[in-house]
């Protein structure tokens, strides 16, 4: 919209079509970008030198009608017909009814639209001449081709173009539409799309990023793709009860008669999520099927495991939905056990519903290290909305402070000009340390001070209040409908102020892999990012010393354990493997991720495998180093045998 | 908000006519403007359709029903005219940009409504100053300076697209400004 509004004139066509489809699917679009279009005319009205005599201007336009360009209007009447407002079909007010002549005598204008029509007419006088003659032999084509394409195997056509490859054998097809072969390939680049569509209506939008492959499709066996990775819609017309449109992945197999449905691969990971009709999806580790029906979702792993189950894909509106917890599948008893050895406040989610609470969740907190992961979250949509290149682009082509003259102040040996974003949201750019960029991991502050600052004043150009208000709630807490107020402005601004239960909404986002309802709020390819992208057990924790960092610059959050145990991802603890081989929460299932305080007195935990998110705050104050005497692993332990061997 | 200037074209019109339109124009051709942007007009392109509207006015002005409000009439007018210049587009833009002002006419701008309260020119230079350094220095670099976004973000030391999104949220600031303007000259009236 932004775009549009700035250089309208210069957006592609097929942008121009996404935006007519935005501001009819989102309600609230369209008045929006008429605000945006008024404000912005009056703003060039008001500052544009050029445009503050338009009253000058209908004068001497007024005049020119007066002393000669009568002849000209009857010349124009001559050559462009005259446009009545009873023409016009979305003319529903009779005072609107006015009957309208070909605007603007300009002279200039007025040569141009005469060559333009000449122009125009004689083109198409040509060209009835040739499509007369073409005519007759299309017939005949035509209906020979239709006679063979629907009688033979279907499968499929894609829209191939920049970004989109289509493979045969070793060859690479080139052609602006590709009707498909058993065992082509398509791939797609990131950030691109395309669209297989068969006869018989189907179609599949094949997102960027993926690879696709043509496996066997003819009126026996029925149409059938493999998604080696990637991110594919569907919208499926009925399918023979027989024939049913096969899509396999590494993982899984779903056969689909006649739906719309998304298929995300990636990472050892198949999640099918029904938007309507009903989809079997088969895990191929064991051979267990499930059937997913609308509004359901179901996650196959290639390592198996518990929760291959559908499940409804819930969100809370402005309040919460509750459940009691025997109907979410939760022993009472022990989630009581639980938040008692939690302590402070917190709440349990389960199914996108409310299920357990206690102390006072509608409270914010203090702010602690979970603030990291907010941070990576609006690092992340600032790259999917470009307001940068991409994780590895050094940061100082955006802070130039950290690049002063070639000789910064603070950092004297000029190797902070190294930091990237990816280094910067991972704790391993060396900020405020001796440490090289991406050679030690060491957690504190100042690396989610210079983030949060970059991204605060550098970035969206705010101050916090402003960043507060135009990124935080118009991006992230208010379409989540954030019932409690969560903010980044306090002493000092950017730790996440928030409670338990809308820190529990944005464990929700992530366990939906970025979808809110309807809306992916971050693109889910980045969101899959920010929980699988551990730093690598060959850096070891810093040894470095304290070096400075930029004048004014904050410290944000409390240190956190030095020790990553190859499970830290863009502020995120992971259930991952350390050096030692051993994993980070052995209680837990393998998918869990958490968003911790240094001290873990406020938390975040989502387990998708068990559709749980559980929050926290003010909680007391633990020690924890991981793979020593690791509070979350008791904590877990609870969690996990709440919902164990349930639903 | 009127000037002496007089409409210069004593012989067309007798003086009571004269002067209505003088009034007219001068009373309502900013929101008019405003109007005209607003069903997606491009900029540069928003003036020239003005003076044809005031041209289609003048040419016609007996034809304005004395009951109806001479603001809402030019908004016919103006919609009108927008609606075949999208028509001269090339067909697949024409298509989109028809639907799209389409569309915008019936979108609702509060902005637009505020018209019998306030003079939108001071209210909006009133807004302006209670904007951060930061954001006028935006906004005068892009209007009274004429910089592109990617001059801006040179300048600036950031990326067009983040110079995009932030005028996007400066106007959408401005736009609540005027619209509390709105609602206590309202609740004053």
């Amino acid at each position: 919209m932004a775009r549009f509004v700035h250089d309208g004139d210069q957006l592609p066509d097929e942008e121009l079509g996404r935006l007519v489809d935005a501001v009819v699917d989102v309600p609230g679009l369209a008045d929006e970008l008429r605000n945006q279009l008024v404000v912005h005319e009056l703003l060039g009205q008001q500052l544009v030198e050029t445009r503050g005599d338009f009253v000058a201007q209908v004068e001497q336009r007024l005049r020119d009608d007066r002393d000669g360009m009568v002849g000209g209007l009857s010349s124009i009447a001559d050559l462009l017909p005259v446009e009545s407002a009873e023409s016009d079909e979305t003319n529903d007010d009779p005072e609107d009814a006015v009957s309208v002549t070909e605007p603007s005598l300009d002279l200039r204008a007025h040569a141009i639209r005469e060559m333009e029509q000449w122009q125009l007419r004689e083109s198409r006088s040509r060209a009835r001449t040739v499509y007369a003659g073409i005519a007759a032999l299309a017939v005949v084509t035509c209906a020979v081709t239709l006679w063979l394409l629907n009688t033979g195997p279907d499968y499929g056509v894609v829209e191939a173009g920049n970004g989109v490859t289509v493979t045969r054998g070793k060859l690479v097809v080139v052609s602006p539409s590709i009707a498909l072969e058993p065992n082509d390939r398509i791939t797609t680049e990131p950030g691109v799309e395309t669209r297989i569509t068969y006869r018989d209506g189907t179609s599949l939008l094949v997102r960027g990023d993926s690879t696709i492959a043509v496996v066997e499709s003819t009126p026996v066996i029925g149409k059938s793709l493999q998604v080696e990775a990637g991110d594919v819609s569907a919208n499926v017309a009925e399918q023979p009860v027989n024939r049913p449109l096969i899509l396999r992945t590494p993982d899984a197999r779903a056969r689909v008669l006649g739906t719309e449905f998304d298929l995300r691969v990636r990472n050892g990971r198949t999640r099918l999520d029904v938007r309507d009709g009903r989809v079997e999806l088969t895990r191929l580790a064991d051979g267990v099927a499930v059937v997913v029906g609308a509004r359901e979702f179901a996650v196959a792993s290639a390592g198996g495991g518990k929760g291959f189950r559908p499940r409804s894909v819930e969100f809370p509106g402005v309040t919460w939905d509750e459940v009691e917890p025997a109907e979410a599948g939760l022993d009472v008893d022990v989630l009581d056990r639980f938040a008692k050895a939690v302590g402070g406040s917190g709440c349990v989610v389960r199914g996108g519903r409310l299920v357990h609470e206690w102390g006072d969740p509608t409270q914010r907190g203090r702010g602690s290290r979970v603030s990291d992961v907010l941070w990576s979250h609006l690092l992340l949509l600032a790259i999917e909305e470009k307001q940068l290149e991409n994780l590895d682009e050094p940061v100082h082509r955006t802070v130039e402070r950290l690049t002063t003259n070639g000789v910064p102040e603070h950092d004297r040996r000029g190797k902070d000009a190294e930091i990237t974003w990816r280094q910067l949201a991972n704790h391993v750019s060396g900020y405020g340390t001796t440490d090289h960029p991406g050679t030690a991991f060491h957690l504190d502050g100042a690396q989610t001070g210079l983030l949060a600052d970059a991204l605060v004043r550098n970035v969206s150009l705010e101050d916090p209040a402003g960043f507060d208000r135009n990124v935080l709630r118009a991006k992230l807490t208010g379409p989540m409908q954030c019932e409690h107020g969560p903010t980044i402005v306090g002493e000092p601004n950017g730790l996440l102020r928030i409670a338990p239960r809308d820190l529990a909404r944005f464990g929700l986002l992530y366990l939906h892999e970025g979808r809110w309802r309807s809306r992916q709020l971050l693109d889910y390819g980045l969101a899959a990012t920010a929980v699988s992208s551990p730093v690598s057990n060959r850096i070891f924790p810093s040894d470095g010393k304290p070096a400075s960092i930029l004048p004014g610059g904050e410290r944000l959050g409390e240190p956190g354990p030095s020790e990553h145990a190859g499970s830290h991802s863009f502020g995120w603890w992971l259930n991952g493997v350390g050096r030692r081989g051993t994993r980070m929460w052995p209680s837990a299932p393998v998918d869990t991720v958490a968003a911790l305080a240094g001290d873990v007195h406020e938390a975040l935990v989502v387990i998708p495998s068990l559709d749980l998110v559980v929050a926290w705050t003010n909680a007391p104050s633990r020690d924890w180093e991981p793979g020593r005497d690791d509070p979350i692993d008791g904590l877990l332990v609870e969690l996990v045998a709440a919902a164990k061997g349930r639903r | 908000m009127y000037d002496d200037t007089e409409i210069a074209d004593p012989e067309h019109m007798d003086d009571v006519t004269a002067s209505e339109f003088e009034a007219i124009l001068h009373g309502t051709q900013p929101r008019i403007r405003a109007y005209i942007a607003g069903l997606g007009v491009a900029a540069h392109e928003v003036d020239d359709l003005a003076q044809d509207v005031y041209l289609e006015l003048y040419r016609n002005f007996e034809r304005m029903p004395l009951e109806v409000e001479p603001e809402r009439w030019l908004k016919g007018i103006a919609r009108n005219l927008c609606m075949n210049h999208f028509r001269k587009t090339t067909r697949r833009k024409r298509l989109h940009r028809k639907a799209l002002g389409e569309i915008l006419a019936r979108a609702e701008s509060d902005l637009l409504e505020t018209h019998h309260a306030l003079d939108l020119d001071d209210v909006l230079a009133g807004c302006c100053t209670k904007l951060p350094e930061r954001s006028r220095r935006l906004l005068s670099m892009k209007y009274e300076d004429e910089l592109s976004s990617a001059d801006i973000a040179e300048a600036t030391d950031t990326t067009a697209e983040a110079v995009r999104i932030a005028l996007y949220r400066i106007r959408a600031n401005l736009r609540d400004c005027i619209v509390r303007q709105h609602r206590l000259a309202t609740n004053e009236a």
